[in-house]
């Protein structure tokens, strides 16, 4: 497409073609509060529209525009619009406008870094979320001119001017992670003013940066674990001047980048988990048996609030430490790779910790980051020879092995941590493998687990149910080739 | 010389496609809008149409449908242009009518075989 020029009055002809669009935008943005996900669906198209136009007259850098889509089509798929979304839809089309503008000015070749580089925290802290600074578009598009011109064609200049694009790009993606609390402070303030309690809130780590659309998971995330933490964490200053603790309750929030992955802490010192209430409310709501609940040691207990309908269940109220929203925290965590584990304190508060991969720049290298320790195979079936046959095959095959005596701890288990592939006997004390598969796949963290379900001579699944649940189905006895197959079939990321 | 009908509802993309059909001695006519493309058909069917899949009144797919249903509107090559590169929007354009399916943003070599390959040129 090189041979295609910006020439004979068409760039101003697109500049106003685009800004018809946007103001279109901005007319569709006026509907948002009526028309809610048909209004974003206008104004996606709009900006679509842009960018397909872009591509006839060369403006790579008009690409960018891709970003305000993905944000946008994010927030129209959602089942329930955020409260801010008037908000972060202006903030996209404001974004929207930027790199459109971009377009006018002619941009000179080649660029350096410029003292602007880093805009200045405090306009993070307000601006959206998303910003694009106008030095990164100016020098993607200067890199962009530089491989359009005949330069570019040269192999090794072309590829080290495609690397340089990528970083840049990588680098307008990558948003801090201040921007994912900086209206945490404020919504403790306002709980604790409602609630009557003295609540500290405090972020450290917040120059950490993430995909932006990472951060904007993680900060849902956070809200949920931090008006959790107020609400139902942090006593009240006579609850707590009754159990020796300071008046004031802390709240914090920190970030550290470890080795291939980011990890958000949220502690408390409030109450933590009545781990009691949390068993006898797990067979309440039938997620498995009393005996399986009484067998959960208590971090395995402290998991179960992670569950979907668990968490979402009315009454939670009654639970101390329990609030809603835990399930979201975990679908969003694990849409992004990561994992959620939680430390419970029963008297003491709560941390949760969140860690998520740090994916390598796509343009610098095509391969993922190196895969963490694999994760390991957790075989559902009950004590004996059998399973120790079957844990001594897969050892063999080369998986780390976990064992789950019934179907309600091998729930607990799988939503709890990664894992490569579930076997689950179809005969389980407490329900039918069958059943367990169900309830793994109603469940983010394990909707898309490898399941291979291990059928006792005489049982049977339907082939729909096979295909619904998309599972693997194999007849015991078992050998070592009907299993070398299936395991490692799907992944679990 | 063949008469050629590019219908896009942007006047970057139209000025685009006429330089490079202009450039394959075509003659050509601009419609910014399905329902002036059905009229101008109406008038004098072009040999070919270059047909944005996208536009906002009557898309491309109703005015495939239209064009087809006029006197002659078979005789038409018609392309579809698009930027959803997916199978159900490439079986949709055929069951509408369409020769075949082109990707936007277009240029003159892609533009080039998409015609040879419906025998336009």
């Amino acid at each position: 497409m090189s041979g295609m020029i910006v020439a004979d009055g068409l760039l101003a002809e697109f500049l106003s073609e685009a800004t018809s669009h946007l103001d279109a935008a901005d007319r569709e943005l006026a509907r948002l509060p009526q028309d809610g996900p048909a209004a974003i669906l206008g104004i996606l198209r709009r900006i679509h529209t842009i960018r397909g136009t872009a591509g006839f007259l060369d403006l790579p850098h008009l690409e960018q525009l891709q970003v305000v889509e993905i944000v946008l089509d994010d927030l129209r798929n959602r089942e329930v619009l955020p409260d801010d979304v008037g908000r972060r839809v202006r903030g996209a089309l404001a974004i929207a406008r930027a790199i459109v503008t971009s377009a006018e000015r002619p941009v000179p070749v080649p660029t350096r870094p410029t003292p602007q580089d880093r805009s200045d925290d405090s306009a993070r802290q307000d601006g959206p979320l998303l910003l694009v600074p106008g030095a990164a578009i100016d020098r993607m598009a200067g890199l962009a001119a530089a491989l359009a011109s005949p330069d570019g064609s040269d192999p090794g200049l072309g590829r080290a001017l495609t690397a340089q694009l990528g970083r840049e790009i990588e680098g307008v993606r990558r948003q801090p992670l201040s921007s994912a609390w900086s209206k945490l402070g404020r919504l403790v303030a306002e709980i604790a003013a409602a609630t009557g309690k003295t609540i500290a809130f405090d972020a450290s780590g917040g120059d950490v940066t993430l995909d932006y659309r990472a951060v904007l998971l993680v900060r849902d995330a956070l809200t949920h674990l931090v008006r959790n933490a107020a609400h139902h964490g942090i006593e009240t200053p006579a609850g707590r001047l009754e159990r020796g603790k300071p008046l004031a309750g802390s709240i914090r929030v920190s970030a550290e980048t470890g080795p291939g992955e980011v990890v958000i802490d949220v502690v408390d010192d409030g109450a933590g988990l009545d781990l009691d209430a949390i068993r006898s409310r797990a067979v309440t709501l039938g997620l498995m048996s009393d005996e399986a609940a009484r067998g959960l040691d208590d971090a395995r207990a402290a998991e179960i609030v992670f569950a979907p309908g668990f968490s979402t269940s009315d009454r939670v109220g009654a639970l101390s430490g329990l609030g809603i929203g835990l399930d979201v925290v975990c679908a969003n965590i694990a849409e992004l790779g990561g994992r959620v584990s939680l430390d419970a304190m029963t008297g003491a508060g709560l941390r949760i910790a969140i860690a998520i991969p740090i994916r390598s720049a796509p343009a610098e290298s095509p391969r993922r980051s190196a895969p963490q320790a694999a994760a390991p195979v957790l075989v559902a079936a009950r004590r004996g020879a059998g399973r120790d046959t079957l844990q001594r095959l897969l050892s063999t095959l080369g998986h780390a092995v976990e064992t789950a005596d019934d179907a309600g701890s091998a729930l607990a288990t799988a939503l709890g941590r990664p894992l490569a592939a579930i076997i689950a006997d179809h005969d389980l004390p407490d329900r039918p493998g069958l059943d367990l598969a169900r309830a793994l796949r109603r469940h983010p963290p394990t909707a898309a687990l490898a399941i291979v379900l291990l059928l006792p001579s005489g049982t049977r699944v339907s082939e729909s149910d096979r295909r619904s649940l998309d599972l693997v189905a194999i007849p015991h006895p078992f050998g070592r080739t009907s299993l070398r197959g299936p395991v490692p079939g799907r992944s679990a990321a | 010389m063949k008469q050629f009908l590019i219908v896009d509802d942007s006047a970057v993309i139209r000025k685009v496609a006429r330089r490079i059909l202009e450039g394959l001695a075509l003659q050509v006519t601009e419609a910014e809008c399905g329902e002036d493309a059905v009229a101008l058909c109406r008038e004098a069917m072009p040999d070919a149409i270059l047909l944005d899949a996208a536009m906002p009144t009557m898309d491309g797919f109703e005015a495939l449908r239209a064009v087809r249903a006029l006197p002659g509107g078979d005789a038409p090559k018609i392309v579809l242009c698009t930027m959803e590169n997916d199978l159900a929007q490439r079986a949709r354009a055929r069951h509408a009518g369409a020769d075949d399916y082109m990707m936007k943003p277009f240029d003159r070599t892609s533009v080039m075989n998409k015609l040879q390959d419906v025998g336009v040129i």
